[in-house]
């Protein structure tokens, strides 16, 4: 990956992940109030509405940005490694819980306590999408991260 | 050899661990014991001293595992802890650990160990990290320096234990080591002639090495002083004119000196044994921690794995509370209506038992993977660094850094957490930190807020339960202003921690410390909640005019009758302004034995169970109303153990003051909360 292509593709990724961090927040906020929110994209892709996907998508958000904003090598490929990482992790964890709740359904059908099987919306969040886009560059940054801690012999 | 040999199968020998903080201590010591040592990431994880039992050869061994210390000089309670029991204890044999990427601290270590004149085994431990780093150490070198054995290890994946094992078995036929570290001719001729005059005092059998005695003496070291004033206080001033006239002639204090030249005969032993395979510009820690432990980013990342953590306890669990909620619910109660008995002892089970118990182990898959992930933060070392990045803020609020670790050990129970207060040599610090740390929310309080939350708060159940552990933080941290303004006044001591190096978490310590928090929570389970459910639904099902048969769990005017009916109505005016109802206050006095019982007296009393309690909870209680009673639970006592630990620790005043604290808090915060909730419009 050339260096202009990751700075541009970190300048997306951080503004979709602070953008969509407002976004969770003001789902919540909505929510709190009664109101309807941004629920969706298009009746596909579910949107976030709670605290703590506001704090997470925020933090991936900052640490894109700090990948961006630092010069030095050091600080720059910190920032994108536990960034990327943790988005990573936000997409997997969310993935995680919608197989869950798929599970969930069909036990419960199993059960006679649920007529139907439907997957959770869950795994149509959006920040599954944006981990999977976030692949390439925790890859990236894995790499990046063993050039400066190469052993030198 | 042999008759030796014959001697060590009819006695028990004493091993003693020693070693620098967060080197590998508690994991050799499990290895060695086949214990259940609490082994973390992060430096402090041994508050005390553990005594085990091993059998190595056929030889029987009673192991202690010392805290992680730096040096013997008595300066902190931990270091008082180690030197007390290797000169008073005189263990056959001590191992002493170190830590093959900071060689040079471990050895000066080890250099005061081989001072006191014991038997000495080093297991040189974390090789694989030192070649990582491009060191590679030569235990070999070591061996012939140190003139002791030197074993390889890497104690988290068992390489080297069995070397280890025949290494002490080997040494234990062998003297004590007579290694002496050289303090130039000025202090030897000191050490010596204090040596002499010591020697004429030692009680017969007291087996002192006087020579280490005498150095320490001149250091003015506080054990070494309380020593030699019980032989003969004339020796203090023996001591005193030596110390004088070497001060004198090096122009510097003599302890710093000593210090110096024990550190230099360190160095000079690291720079032999250690072989530069090349050079690391940047350690992957290093790199991880400049964002890890940003200023900025700090914080947020910390909130992120808390809430990770949280999504994976709460929602990844859901078909696994569906199959035990099942077990409990349906399963085990019709195998009990099945089954032929009378109708007292039917129900004696299947309403109170199993439905009390079952409203309790429907959590289980919650807190096992809670549990799990909090496991998988400490060994990856990502919990140092959260103490780090919290201290800040923590310090700002008046709470010591050193709370960090009781605080954060309170998340687990509050009792190991008040315990973990020892280790803060600042009284003030210690008391206020003992008190605040009931205030952090524990793995007992959690199926309350679980059930609450699934009740009320379907679509945000995850950040409910995650405001419930801010609230906590935030009121521990209240606490601590308010100790520290009017009782404990004075400056916050500072706060160091040592940053461990990120280790990819192994997958047997991860499940072994699974294990170990489930298997508390379950034999709670089996033990006291079901003591207490007995007792409420005996409650319910007597009342002052007898019994009232097993129909009052059904009949909420006959329910109304029981005992529990007449301590609830008497309750109920102390918590109308709270909006609950008299079973919701009974059931905050069965907590007062173990949070955890709150949900399973519930469950009795609403005569629902486990399976209909969430229904229950949902039409006696609004969102605003369960909030306020979540709040309570967090904040008002913790638990009788933990008071009783308190009483311990500190004494029976300030057990009097955290109860009677905690319900005024409790009690404030839930009224304002219904208060607050109501003026601005909330149901």
């Amino acid at each position: 990956m050339s260096k202009s292509w990751l700075r541009l593709a970190l300048i997306a990724s951080s503004t979709i992940y602070l953008a969509y961090s407002a976004v969770a927040l003001y789902n919540w906020l909505m929510d709190l109030a009664g109101l309807e929110g941004l629920t969706s994209i298009l009746n596909t892709v579910t949107l976030s509405g709670d605290p703590g996907s506001f704090i997470a998508l925020l933090t991936v958000g900052l640490l894109f940005t700090g990948s961006v904003y630092y010069v030095d090598d050091y600080k720059s490929t910190s920032c994108l490694l536990v960034g990327s990482a943790i988005a990573v992790a936000l997409s997997a964890i969310n993935l995680l819980v919608g197989v869950a709740l798929t599970c969930d359904e069909a036990i419960l059908a199993t059960l006679g306590e649920a007529t139907s099987i439907s997957l959770a919306s869950e795994l149509t969040r959006l920040e599954v999408l944006l981990g999977v886009i976030g692949i390439p560059l925790l890859l990236y940054a894995i790499r990046r991260a063993r050039s400066l801690t190469r052993l030198e012999v | 050899m042999s008759a030796h040999r014959g001697s060590q199968a009819t006695r028990r020998f004493k091993l003693a661990l020693v070693g620098n903080p967060n080197v590998g201590k508690s994991v050799i010591y499990n290895e060695i014991t086949g214990g259940d040592a609490w082994v973390g990431n992060w430096p402090g994880t041994t508050v005390e001293k553990k005594v085990g039992r091993a059998v190595i050869g056929g030889v029987e061994f009673e192991v202690v595992d010392l805290p992680g210390i730096y040096s013997l000089s008595a300066y902190t309670l931990d270091e008082e802890v180690a030197v007390r029991f290797l000169v008073e204890e005189k263990p056959d044999l001590v191992v002493v650990i170190l830590n093959a990427v900071n060689l040079e601290r471990s050895l000066y270590l080890l250099l005061s160990v081989l001072e006191v004149g014991v038997r000495v085994v080093a297991a040189l431990n974390m090789i694989d990290l030192a070649e990582g780093q491009g060191y590679k150490v030569r235990s070999d070198v070591l061996e012939e320096l140190l003139g002791i054995r030197v074993i390889p290890t890497v104690a988290v994946k068992g390489v080297g234990i069995e070397e280890l094992r025949k290494a002490i078995l080997d040494t234990l036929s062998e003297p004590p080591s007579t290694y002496k570290v050289n303090y130039g001719v000025d202090v030897e001729r000191a050490i010596e002639g204090l040596a002499s005059k010591i020697k004429g005092y030692e009680p017969a059998g007291a087996k002192l090495n006087v020579r280490w005695l005498a150095s320490r003496l001149l250091e003015e070291d506080k054990y070494a002083v309380e020593l030699v004033e019980r032989l003969n206080p004339e020796l203090l001033k023996v001591a005193e004119e030596h110390r004088r006239r070497i001060e004198k002639t090096l122009g510097r204090p003599l302890d710093e000196y000593v210090v110096e030249r024990r550190y230099e005969e360190a160095s000079k032993i690291a720079s032999k044994a250690l072989i530069k395979a090349g050079v690391k510009k940047l350690s992957l820690t290093s790199l991880i921690d400049y964002a890890v432990t940003h200023k900025v980013f700090g914080i947020p990342i910390m909130l992120t794995a808390v809430y990770l953590m949280f999504r994976l306890a709460f929602d990844v669990a859901t078909p696994l509370c569906t199959l035990v909620d099942y077990a409990f619910s349906s399963y085990l109660p019709s195998l009990i209506s099945s089954l032929p008995m009378p109708e007292f002892a039917s129900s004696l089970i299947g309403d109170g038992v199993v439905a009390g118990v079952g409203s309790v182990l429907i959590f289980l898959p919650n807190i096992a993977l809670l549990f799990l992930a909090l496991a998988l933060l400490e060994d990856v070392g990502y919990l140092a660094r959260a103490a780090f990045v919290v201290d800040k803020v923590m310090h700002k609020l008046k709470l010591t850094g050193k709370s960090i670790i009781p605080l954060l050990l309170g998340f687990g129970c509050n009792i190991p957490g008040v315990m973990a207060t020892r280790a803060i040599e600042d009284e003030q610090d210690r008391k206020t930190t003992a008190l605040a740390t009931p205030m952090i929310s524990c793995a007992a309080r959690l199926p309350v807020y679980l059930v609450f939350a699934g009740a009320l708060f379907t679509a945000y159940r995850g950040s409910v339960v995650f405001s419930m552990y801010l609230w906590s933080v935030i009121f521990a941290a209240l606490t601590a202003i308010i100790l520290r303004k009017a009782l404990f006044k004075g400056v916050s001591t500072g706060f160091i921690i040592e940053l461990p190096p990120y280790m990819a978490p192994q997958a047997k310590s991860v499940c072994f410390k699974t294990w170990l928090r489930c298997k508390r929570f379950l034999l709670k389970a089996g033990t006291v909640i079901v003591a207490v459910v007995v007792v409420v639904w005996l409650l319910s099902v007597t009342g002052p005019s007898g019994y009232l048969g097993v129909g009052a769990l059904e009949d909420p005017e006959l329910i109304e009758q029981s005992w529990i009916g007449v301590v609830g109505h008497w309750l109920e005016p102390i918590f109308t302004p709270m909006g609950w109802d008299w079973r919701a206050s009974s059931a905050l006095l069965v907590g007062f034995l173990a949070k955890e019982a709150v949900v399973g007296a519930m469950g009795v009393l609403y005569g629902v169970g486990e399976e209909g309690l969430s229904g229950a909870i949902a039409s006696s209680f609004t969102p605003l109303t369960a909030y306020a009673y979540m709040l309570f639970v967090l904040l008002y006592v913790p638990c009788v153990a933990t008071l009783a630990t308190i009483r311990g620790e500190m004494g029976f005043k300030y057990a009097l003051l955290a109860l009677a604290y905690e319900l005024a808090l409790a009690y404030s915060v839930a009224a304002l909360c219904v208060g607050v909730g109501h003026l601005l419009g909330v149901a």
